[in-house]
């Protein structure tokens, strides 16, 4: 019922903002968007009866990933204003983005919450239509060739998915379509029949949901759309879109997990890994652009994650955790590319430098988040990448570990060259000339999730690790 | 008598696979949406007004009429070529096809069971992959979205295999998204035909590393 009243509320708005041009009212209706975005999210951890249906089951997996979603959609929703704020654009486009971005986080949030696996799909598929509107909104000719990409490709991609969905489906015995739920087949313990059917569905369920969480090896998509959508859109696809790829994979192997199949599952998804950690690693050391280089950086970390998941034991913990800082780390290094198009007017690497001289909280920012992203300690993906080792040397891939090690480091080296070029490099003649400026004030919501995100690495509080806790329970220890 | 639907829908595949005229593989497609509906009939259980209904938008009205409809008025509209350009010849075509059925047909015996009789198996797969095949081996961008949906119709074969009962809500779900999708495909359509005057794959070559 919640989830519904949500929803209805939520299209609205975005009904609202739709029909509406002009720009008190479409600030209005972000506020009201937040407002109802908060009392959703608050009511979740509080009235979780409220939510649970026979199509949606709030648990603590999900929480985690809608508070994500809630923080980083306040701040993208400041970071669009301040996009649109630079450019000229028809107000018709900009109703459009609202709209499209309010329609996407109520999808996302629904497919977190979703119990029954036909829904999930659906929402799923539907995030798919909202993004690519919002990846098509500058409207030049490689915008239309990367949203035709992304939206083809994806939605070949969940076909996939739901064919495997179906074959789950047959393999599973379940009375009807309305009983296809997680947490029915968790607790009914699946029946390994025809090994084949099961293996047949669970690769292409991966398959298919790899467009959303950016691994090998429908990741390219996802590359090409970052580098033509506007900052704020990146920072969405990803963070929030990659994690709902994250739920939707890590909910079928929770599935799976118990069954005989768990050996080679665990093996499916450390080929995934190791393949998206090297596509990332041959690509970040060639890539001139830098929406490009960011969005290999989220490769790399999908692939890690996969990794982990395959790990098993403490790194299952390690996963959550890593996911968190990097939605939060990630997401304010996307909103700062924005900034970048804006003063040097150009996406190649070459064409900057001196980001520092221009806006040196900018400058300190970027410099602290590239620390963070990269795993050097203080930052809390230190400790979880250290985790996640540490699982695969107990589970006897110290051989793995060797290679992934050396895989990081040509990572570092390569994403370290050319961050280092943007922030210190001499800046091009023609920016020179034309003193770009920079309001400090538009790097406050960026510096709050740095923060925040170096609080959480650092000193995770307890209600945090006992919800991820309470997140993992379910897998094998 | 379904046995027989499902092997015209089999040969279909057969004629979109060689077939030269883009109109001929739209009316295919209409094709496929009538025999849907037939295949989707005969397996209905008892005769609900609900389940007939859903059955009914689900292929005659969406699959058989509003898609195709579609798809003949953006080519009309946006002056497209008519002629089919594969990147292989007819005959290889039907070669692959050919393979591709008998792929699904040993695929089918592994996974046989009960509930997932071969025949149905087979002729989803087939489907499928052929849906996939067109995909891979057309330049035009129409001709991507016709094997988008033969790709679908494979994979509603398959749900309908199942034989289980859907609530309206999922079903509808799923109905809306292929619906959005193909219009949103048409969009975009136009506005690759407006942009590069043309429709061909190989003007999509901005992005890369």
């Amino acid at each position: 019922m919640g989830v519904l009243i949500y929803f209805i509320c939520i299209i609205c708005i975005a009904a609202m903002v739709y029909f509406t041009r002009s720009k008190t009212m479409q600030y209005l209706l972000t506020t009201l968007f937040i407002i109802v975005q908060l009392v959703f999210n608050y009511l979740l951890f509080f009235e979780k009866d409220f939510f649970t249906s026979i199509f949606f089951r709030p648990d603590a997996l999900s929480s985690i990933f809608i508070t994500i979603l809630t923080i980083t959609g306040i701040t993208t929703l400041i970071n669009s204003f301040v996009y649109f704020s630079k450019r000229n654009e028809h107000a018709i486009h900009r109703s459009i983005y609202l709209s499209s971005l309010f329609m996407l986080f109520a999808c996302i949030n629904g497919a977190f919450l979703s119990d029954n696996i036909n829904i999930l799909w659906i929402l799923a598929e539907a995030t798919t239509l909202c993004i690519s509107l919002l990846i098509y909104h500058e409207r030049h000719e490689e915008s239309l060739e990367a949203t035709w990409k992304y939206f083809f490709v994806s939605t070949i991609g969940l076909s996939f998915s739901f064919i495997g969905i179906l074959l789950l489906n047959t393999a599973t015995n379940v009375s009807g379509f309305s009983s296809l739920t997680f947490s029915a087949l968790m607790s009914q313990q699946i029946q390994i029949t025809n090994e084949l059917l099961f293996q047949i569905s669970f690769m292409l369920i991966v398959i298919g949901f790899s467009v959303k969480m950016g691994v090998f090896p429908l990741h390219t998509v996802c590359i090409d759309a970052h580098s033509v959508a506007p900052g704020p859109v990146s920072a969405i696809i990803s963070t929030s879109l990659m994690n709902v790829g994250f739920v939707s994979v890590f909910r079928f192997f929770m599935l799976f997990s118990h069954t005989n199949l768990y050996i080679w599952i665990n093996h499916v998804m450390l080929i995934i890994g190791v393949l998206s950690l090297l596509f990332a690693t041959v690509y970040m050391l060639k890539v001139d652009n830098y929406k490009r280089l960011i969005a290999y950086s989220s490769i790399e970390h999908m692939g890690l994650i996969s990794i982990g998941i395959a790990a098993g034991g403490i790194a299952y913990y390690a996963v959550i955790f890593h996911l968190i800082i990097h939605s939060l780390t990630k997401s304010s290094l996307f909103y700062q590319t924005s900034q970048f198009v804006g003063i040097y007017r150009s996406k190649h690497i070459d064409d900057t430098g001196g980001y520092f001289n221009i806006s040196p909280s900018g400058g300190i920012l970027v410099l602290l988040l590239f620390l963070v992203i990269m795993g050097i300690p203080p930052s809390g993906l230190f400790f979880t990448k250290f985790m996640i080792f540490q699982s695969l040397i107990a589970s006897g891939y110290l051989w793995l570990v060797v290679i992934i090690l050396i895989l990081l480091v040509f990572i570092l080296w390569g994403f370290g060259k050319n961050i280092l070029h943007i922030l210190f490099l001499k800046e091009p003649k023609e920016v020179e000339e034309r003193k770009p400026k920079i309001n400090p004030w538009e790097n406050v919501p960026q510096f709050i999730l740095l923060g925040l995100a170096l609080y959480i690495g650092i000193n995770p509080p307890d209600f945090l690790i006992n919800i991820i806790n309470e997140a993992i329970q379910y897998l094998p220890k | 008598m379904s046995n027989l639907l499902i092997i015209i829908f089999l040969m279909s595949l057969f004629y979109i696979a060689i077939s030269g005229r883009l109109f001929v593989c739209i009316n295919l497609l209409i094709l496929q949406g009538v025999l849907l509906f037939g295949v989707a009939f005969i397996a209905l259980n008892e005769i609900n007004i609900i389940n007939l209904l859903v059955v009914l938008i689900e292929t005659l009205f969406f699959k058989a009429l509003i898609l195709p409809y579609y798809i003949k008025k953006m080519v009309i509209k946006n002056k497209i070529k008519r002629q089919v350009s594969p990147f292989i010849s007819g005959f290889s075509s039907l070669v692959v096809v050919s393979v591709l059925i008998i792929l699904s047909f040993i695929l089918g015996l592994y996974l046989q069971s009960p509930q997932l009789q071969l025949i149905y198996i087979t002729a989803a797969f087939s489907g499928i992959m052929t849906g996939l095949f067109l995909i891979i081996s057309r330049k035009d961008i129409i001709q991507h979205i016709i094997g988008y949906i033969v790709l679908e119709n494979g994979i509603v074969l398959l749900s309908f295999s199942l034989g289980k009962e859907t609530p309206m809500a999922v079903n509808a779900g799923i109905l809306l998204d292929i619906l959005i999708s193909v219009l949103l495909f048409g969009l975009f359509m136009n506005k690759i035909v407006k942009t590069y005057k043309d429709l061909e794959i190989d003007k999509l070559n901005k992005l890369s590393d």
